[in-house]
């Protein structure tokens, strides 16, 4: 009998020891500030404020992005990185028309998808929407190419697009083409940019289009960057970090020696911490693709009303005014778990 | 005086008209830099491209085609078939890429489509300088 008690006690503290989301611990869990507090040195080092991060973890008991598809529209890409390959279904370049995204010029590409759907695979880093499946597109030059690249996320069923770039410039004929998209139902997140300026005065930026969800990014200490871009069009920050002043975000780099970037003696040439806008962009796609994950019906409109609704109000004793907005902070910061409550069934 | 007329003359003259139509309205770009190679791909695909600047100082490039968005799509077709110097491509449903015979006519040809009236828009299509972020 006492051998019996004793194995229900022990089965009974397994259970309770094993992971909330059943998640598999991932090898640099340590450094993901943006996703979930971890008291640690790390944490210490850098000045990571224990609620800076999208408060993710109680959202992956809800669902951690299955049956979604996000495009992400970049430089260039590596499908085949350790973190993101099971998760890639697709990959398009714009330019050429042809499933070739490769170059060795830069691994944004491979954050920003990262962010969005990096495996829960044990190794390295996970994303937002762990589960969810990414379409990589690479883009060309111009607007036919820009138009191009969203044909193809449409018809490729994705349900969000992130784009971690922009033009200050922005075309009738892309301007038309973000206005279908959110027509057909598909949420865009645009980065509102680092050059810590106002996006209120000549500039005509895509992250301000009233057709896409504008980002800004929130830093280590939980408020806004100073670099962030802001204005009366942006809608949400997220964490984008800074890597000069702290730590930035650990995302994926390049692969192998084509990666020895910004490891700050902490992780594989794999990863590397990096920091911007680009990197909150992703991180916001994630959450949206974790609520059409609940709720694939939902359209674009509901889902920017519910990231504003269930946004965090960062800034120590800063005004918000009564429609919950504050001018270089937009309204919040994006929280996923309150989120996906507000996510009609 | 006549010196500096010429020069004014001659180097307005080496750009054509630089106006389309953006929602409706007509805009003027300023001519930047008249003819300039990129590199688009791996292949060494290359492109010449003349650059303008809009009135906030952003720089556009300008190849020889037009992005044009239809209304009706039986009207456009029989309006780009009336000029014998462009080709068309239909890159979605109602949208084309209409090529012009001549790098020089292309703000021309786009305010002439746009002004048949079939177009939602039609303006050259734009390369624009572009942040990753």
């Amino acid at each position: 009998m006492r051998f019996f008690a004793l194995v229900f006690l022990v089965l009974f503290f397994l259970g309770c020891s094993k992971n909330d989301n059943s998640e598999v611990s991932q090898q640099y869990d340590a450094y993901l500030w943006h996703l979930f507090f971890t008291d640690n040195d790390f944490s210490t080092s850098y000045a990571i404020n224990k609620d800076a991060n999208i408060n993710i973890k109680k959202a992956w008991d809800i669902t951690r992005g299955s049956g979604v598809k996000v495009a992400v529209i970049d430089e260039s890409f590596e499908p085949t990185h350790e973190d993101i390959a099971d998760n890639v279904v697709l990959t398009y370049n714009a330019l050429d028309e042809t499933t070739d995204v490769t170059s060795t010029s830069t691994s944004h590409g491979n954050t920003c998808s990262g962010h969005v759907a990096a495996m829960d695979n044990g190794v390295g880093i996970i994303g937002a929407a762990p589960e969810a499946k990414l379409v990589l597109i690479k883009y060309g030059y111009s607007d036919a190419d820009d138009i191009r690249a969203f044909n193809k996320a449409m018809s490729e069923g994705a349900k969000v697009i992130s784009c971690s770039w922009g033009t200050y410039n922005i075309s009738q004929a892309l301007s038309d083409k973000l206005r279908e998209v959110y027509a057909a139902g598909i949420t865009v997140v645009f980065a509102s940019g680092n050059d810590g300026k106002s996006l209120d005065g000549n500039d005509n930026d895509e992250s301000e289009s009233p057709y896409v969800i504008g980002v800004g990014a929130s830093c280590e200490n939980n408020d806004v960057c100073s670099y962030s871009n802001y204005g009366v069009n942006i809608d949400l920050l997220a964490p984008g970090g800074d890597h000069q002043s702290s730590i930035g975000l650990l995302g994926l780099d390049n692969s192998g020696d084509a990666g020895k970037t910004n490891q700050k003696n902490l992780v594989n040439n794999n990863y590397n911490f990096d920091s911007g806008t680009s990197y909150s962009t992703p991180l916001v796609a994630g959450v949206v693709a974790l609520m059409y994950s609940k709720n694939p019906n939902l359209t674009p409109k509901q889902a920017r009303d519910i990231l504003i609704q269930s946004a965090q109000k960062i800034g120590d004793g800063v005004d918000y005014d009564s429609d919950g907005f504050n001018l270089r902070r937009a309204y919040g910061k994006v929280d996923a778990y309150e989120a996906l409550q507000l996510v009609p069934n | 005086m006549i010196k500096y007329f010429l020069i004014v003359l001659s180097v307005s003259s080496l750009f054509s008209s630089s106006t389309y139509y953006e929602y409706g309205k007509k805009v003027e770009l300023t001519p930047y830099i008249q003819n300039k190679s990129i590199q688009l791909n791996k292949q060494d695909r290359n492109i010449s491209l003349r650059y303008y600047k809009n009135q906030n100082d952003r720089v556009v490039g300008v190849d020889n085609t037009i992005i044009a968005k239809c209304l009706q799509q039986n009207d456009c077709i029989s309006v780009i078939n009336k000029y014998t110097n462009l080709r068309y491509k239909i890159i979605s449903k109602d949208t084309y890429i209409i090529s012009v015979d001549n790098q020089e006519e292309v703000f021309d040809m786009s305010v002439k489509l746009y002004e048949e009236g079939c177009f939602k828009y039609a303006h050259p299509n734009f390369y624009r300088q572009r942040e990753l972020r």
